[in-house]
Formats: C-alpha cells, structure tokens, sequence
C-alpha cells in the first residue's frame, strides 16, 4: 500500500475528524483524493491536527505513522 | 465560456452537446434534472456506486487469487478513491443542485483528475488515469441498458477526443456526429482529410484540452477558423445559431452548381477532380461534382491493419472507386510513405532517420521492396480492366528513377501475360512532380512520362526548405511564393510542348484564391478535397481565360508571396463577392 492509502485508512479508523496541513493546505485525513492533492513528497513537513473524542489517539497513531516511514508498508 | 484554437480543417459550424471519446466514451444524455426526481436520481447514483465499488472488490478477489497481493493492491487503491467520502458528497451536492448524476460524476471527478496533472510527477500522473477509470466505470453503472457509444448513437452529439483513428473518422455516423474536434493532428494529418470529405466541421491540434470538459455540455465547433468554445455564453450562441444558418444556405446555393457544367465563363471546361483517401469516398466524391479522381493516395491500406495489404485488398479497394467513375479517369498513387510512417513490416528494417522527409520513403520504398511494390502494380493493371485507371509514382526525383519504376511495371505486365490473368496493358503511367529536381527537368521527363501531376504540398516543402507541421517555421510556408508559380509555370509549359496532360493536386488547388492564378498558369485539370469542388466551380464559372491570365502574368511580376497572395485574395472577392461575405 502507498503512504497516503495508508494515511487515508488510518484516519478512516477513527471517529474524529482528521486533517493534515501542508504549508496553507489543510485537507481531510480520511479522503485519499484530498491527500493527493497535496502534493506531497518524502522529506516534506506535515502537520496534523484532530477533532472529536479519539482525536489524541489519531494524530499519535498518524504521527507514529509517518515517522515510521510506513515501515510495513505491504504486509498491510 | 472557454476558447480554444486549433487547425481548421473541415468547415462549418456545429452546435450540440459534447461526447468525450476515448475517457468516456459513452454519451452522457442530460446535463440537468428537474427538482422533483432529485431523490430518485440521487438513489441511482448511491445504487451505481454500489455497483462500481462491487466491480472493483470482485476484480481486487480476482487479482489477489491469479496475479498476488501486489496486484490486487492496485484495486484495493480504487475503492478508497470510489468510497473517497470527499468526493461522494461533492457529487451528491451536484445533484441536488439538479445535475444528472452522470453529468455531476463526470465534472466532480475530471477536476481532480485536472488538479493532479496540473500538480505535476509520474505518480499523480497515474493517479489521475485511476480517476478517469473510475468516471468511466461509474458512467456504465449509471447508464445501465441506455448506454451509448459511437457506433450505436441514438442523438446528435460533437465528439471530442484525444485523437481519431482513420477508420474511427470514416466510421462516424454522420447522422448524428455534427462535428469532431481533437487534441492532435495537423492539415495533412488523414484523419483531417476524412473530416473534409465527410463534410463534417472538424478542428484538429488543439492541445491537452480534454480535462476541462465532460460529455453533455454545450460546444461550438467552427470548423472554418479553428475554433472550439466550450459553454459558451448566450450572444456566443447566437451568433454561431446565425452562422450556422448561412453557411447552410451557401451549400445549398452551391450545390445547385452541381447541375451545370465545370468550365470557364467564355466556355473552356476545367476538369475538377477529386483526391480521395479511402474507397468509401469515391461515391461522396462524385456527388460533389467531380469529374475523376485525379490523386488516389493508397496509404490506409497499409497503415490500416498490421499486416501487409494483399493484392485482392488492393485490387478490390481499386474496383470500388473504379465503379464509381467507371467512364472518367482514376490516377492511383502508388505508396507514399515515408520512414515516420513505414507499413508495419518494414518499419523494423529502418530505424529512426535523421530526416524522414530526405530519406527512404515513397517510389524510393517501392524500389527497394520489389515485392511489395509489384504487388500494388498487379493489382492496379487487373483492376483496370474496369476502367480509365491510369498510375502515378510519387516523388520522382531523377529520370532513372522513372525508368526503373517503369522496368517494374513492364515486368509486371510480362506476369500477368504469362499467367494468363485479365489485365489492361495501355494504362498511362505518370508521375508526381513534388521534388524542385523533377520540375527544373521537366522538359526531360515530359518526353518519357504520360501525364504530370504537381504535388504541391511536397514540392513547396522542398522548394522552400520548410515543413509545415513544425510550428517554428510554419509561417514561411507559403503556397503564393514567387519560386513556386514559376516552378509550375515550367511544368506546365513543359507538358504543353510535350502533349501531355498535366494536372495540379495538393492544398493549394483547394484554395479558390489560387484557381485563377492556377488556370491562368494553362492547368485545365484540378485536383482537389472533393468538398471543395462546388466553391471552386463557382470561382471557376465566374472567371474568363483571359482574366485568368492577366491574373497569372500580374501574380508572377509580383517579388514576395505575401504581395502575391494579398493580391490573388483581392482578385479572388472582386470574382465571388457572394461567397466571401461569409466570413
């Protein structure tokens, strides 16, 4: 799986909203076609931010992600 | 409302809803729905997302079991981006604005397909076909049973497409395709010429512009200038409504020439021929008016399929224009290609040339592949037993090369004598006279060949070192140039002294600025897109010998091709002031 399949299907995991910034572009988590548009690219910085009762369990699930580097990526 | 520009290459106007060929390709019936059915429409959209996202679990199933989990991963991708909750409820928002579910699909998803290419790299690039895939996908579900494609269209509609093969322009049904426009192709290109004998309003080499339209909206195609306008505005509309209107009014008044005899106002006849691509045209052709073939290029036979023609495809293509002209004469070119379109066979044995307009191509091929050259020529000699067919070699260059083609055919004729097959042994054999060589010795030629016909697209190319395809230089390609009246003013005068027929075919015949200037030069034969003909029988009607000539002596007296040309086009309103009201 692509890293941002990977980001799409993790913020689907959660009840929250989840966005992630990049520069002035805040877009939705759980929306692959949204994270496309970013445009982003190994060694870019990403913020993430959430909304709602599991929002601190999402952004620390998608922090580990990212800086893993979607280690495990394909047993997926 | 969007513009854009591309080459004009069939005229007219056409005004109807768009169907984008080659991502769609189906027919996207309605741009808008009325409010009551919101709900119903919404239900069969979320039912042909079900559908869509079913196909592609199965096939993701499908994958992992025959090809692995790296495969079926891909899949595993598209429904994230069909389930995308994003774009659902942007296509959701569309319908309840009351766009038909087909039409919101299309828009929604082809502006993020637009947005990831505009982003840039390989792998958004891939992403956005995934897109395309997915709209087309949605598109079937949607349409279910009511699904149209080209070959089965139940209403008019304008086919946008990236490029059209030759045998998908012949193919389209005139009844309901009004006009075409698509992102490649040049003036010459054979997809071009089709669109003129199809008399569909065609604009080709617009550029990447696919991504900003989708399958029912509104589009203006003007094939007369080269102009495409997407949605366009209401004045916009009216205005082409009533361009539209003329432009039918003139081909009908055109048309009514059909009944009288192609010759000049003081009674010498002009024979006006017709070029022709495929054998499908013939009988168009000779509805226009034509009386002949005068350039039959047989090069779809070998780019049509992957394996070489044989001698009955030859020989029953040859029959079929035949039959339509059975008493007038039929000029078969023999191949024309070069090695930036070789027949696929041959296409191995020369790698990339330096420059295919200076290398093997045309007669040069045919000489070096005996086999295939003979083959053409058999055909030809047996099918003239039907007709007047006569045979012309393409790009001549030197005598010897003419002598050799003729060794060929002589060796043919000997073949067929001793196999004792049908054939006609007097078929005139002629030749193009496109390279500057060929014209400087004419006088030469004309003693040995049966008739000339003055390529000009070539011989211009080659006179003035230009290719008209390359836009860097296209606009020192210039028909009006001094060097080429006098080129063909030699020629002319060349087979005059000779005896023989000489004949002019190439774009610029079926320009009616240079009709004058052509008959003036002492050409009684033309050569032209067959839909041409009636606008150049009026020129030609409205015209004396003598003015011809004076027009001719004036145009060569002239230093530069754009005094030429401004000249021949002011002479030209002065003859036809009807006809050039319309633009």
């Amino acid at each position: 799986m692509r890293p941002l399949e990977m980001i799409a299907r993790t913020a689907q995991s959660f009840r929250s909203q989840v966005f992630v910034t990049r520069g002035t572009n805040r877009v939705d988590a759980k929306s692959l076609l949204h994270l496309l548009t970013l445009g982003a690219e190994p060694g870019m910085e990403l913020d993430i931010d959430a909304t709602g009762d599991d929002a601190n369990e999402a952004v620390e699930q998608l922090v580990k992600l990212i800086g893993s580097e979607f280690e495990g990526i394909g047993s997926a | 409302m969007l513009i854009k520009r591309g080459i004009a290459v069939s005229p007219g106007v056409a005004i109807g809803p768009a169907m984008v060929f080659g991502t769609e390709n189906f027919r996207i019936p309605q741009q808008l729905i009325s409010a009551n059915v919101i709900d119903i429409e919404l239900s069969r959209f979320r039912a042909a997302l079900d559908a869509t996202c079913d196909e592609i679990t199965l096939n993701e199933q499908l994958a992992r079991e025959r090809l692995g989990d790296q495969y079926a991963a891909i899949f595993s991708a598209h429904l994230l981006l069909a389930r995308d909750q994003q774009l659902v409820s942007q296509i959701e928002e569309r319908i309840r604005q009351q766009n038909s579910p087909e039409f919101a699909a299309s828009q929604v998803l082809r502006q993020y397909a637009k947005r990831l290419r505009e982003i840039g790299g390989q792998y958004l690039a891939e992403r956005s076909v995934d897109i395309y895939d997915l709209e087309k996908r949605l598109l079937r579900h949607l349409l279910g049973e009511r699904r149209e494609e080209l070959s089965n269209l139940t209403a008019p509609v304008l086919v946008l497409a990236n490029n059209l093969t030759p045998s998908e322009t012949a193919n389209l049904d005139r009844k309901f395709v009004l006009g075409f426009a698509t992102e490649v192709g040049g003036h010459t290109s054979h997809t071009a010429i089709l669109a003129g004998a199809l008399e569909i309003p065609a604009v080709v080499g617009i550029g990447k512009f696919l991504d900003d339209v989708s399958g029912a909206q509104t589009i203006i195609i003007d094939g007369s200038h080269g102009v495409v306008i997407i949605e366009p505005d209401e004045d916009t509309l009216a205005k082409y409504r009533d361009s539209e209107a003329r432009f039918r009014s003139h081909e009908r008044r055109l048309q009514s020439l059909r009944e009288f005899p192609c010759e000049t106002k003081d009674g010498v006849p002009i024979k006006l021929m017709g070029n022709i691509e495929f054998p499908n045209e013939a009988e168009p052709c000779r509805e226009k008016g034509a009386s002949g073939i005068g350039l039959y290029r047989t090069e779809f036979l070998y780019l049509e399929s992957n394996r070489e023609p044989t001698e009955d495809d030859h020989y029953r293509a040859y029959c079929q224009v035949l039959k339509a002209f059975p008493d007038e004469p039929v000029v078969i070119r023999t191949l024309d290609l070069g090695s930036d379109k070789m027949p696929g066979a041959l296409r191995a044995a020369y790698p990339d040339s330096v420059n295919p307009a200076l290398s093997i191509r045309s007669i040069r091929l045919s000489l070096q592949h005996l086999e295939l050259f003979k083959t053409q020529l058999r055909a030809a000699l047996r099918a003239a037993v039907l007709g007047d067919l006569r045979i012309m070699f393409p790009l001549i260059s030197t005598l010897l090369e003419f002598r050799q083609a003729k060794m060929v055919l002589s060796d043919v004729v000997e073949d067929l004598e001793e196999q004792g097959v049908p054939f006609r042994r007097d078929v005139p054999v002629g030749m193009m006279v496109e390279v500057p060589a060929a014209a400087i010795m004419a006088e030469e030629f004309a003693r040995e060949v049966d008739f000339f016909s003055l390529g000009t697209n070539d011989l211009i190319q080659y006179t003035l070192a230009v290719d008209r395809a390359d836009q860097a230089v296209s606009g020192l390609y210039r028909s009006g140039d001094p060097s080429i009246l006098r080129l063909i003013r030699m020629v002319v005068e060349a087979a005059q002294r000779n005896n023989i027929s000489v004949s002019v075919c190439g774009q610029m015949s079926s320009d009616p600025m240079f009709i004058p200037l052509l008959v003036g030069l002492g050409l009684r034969q033309i050569s032209v897109t067959p839909h041409a003909i009636p606008e150049l029988k009026e020129v030609i009607r409205n015209l004396t010998i003598e003015r011809a000539v004076s027009i001719a002596e004036r145009a060569s007296s002239l230093e530069v091709a754009r005094d030429v040309e401004n000249y021949l086009w002011g002479e030209l309103k002065k003859l036809c002031p009807e006809s050039m009201q319309l633009d």
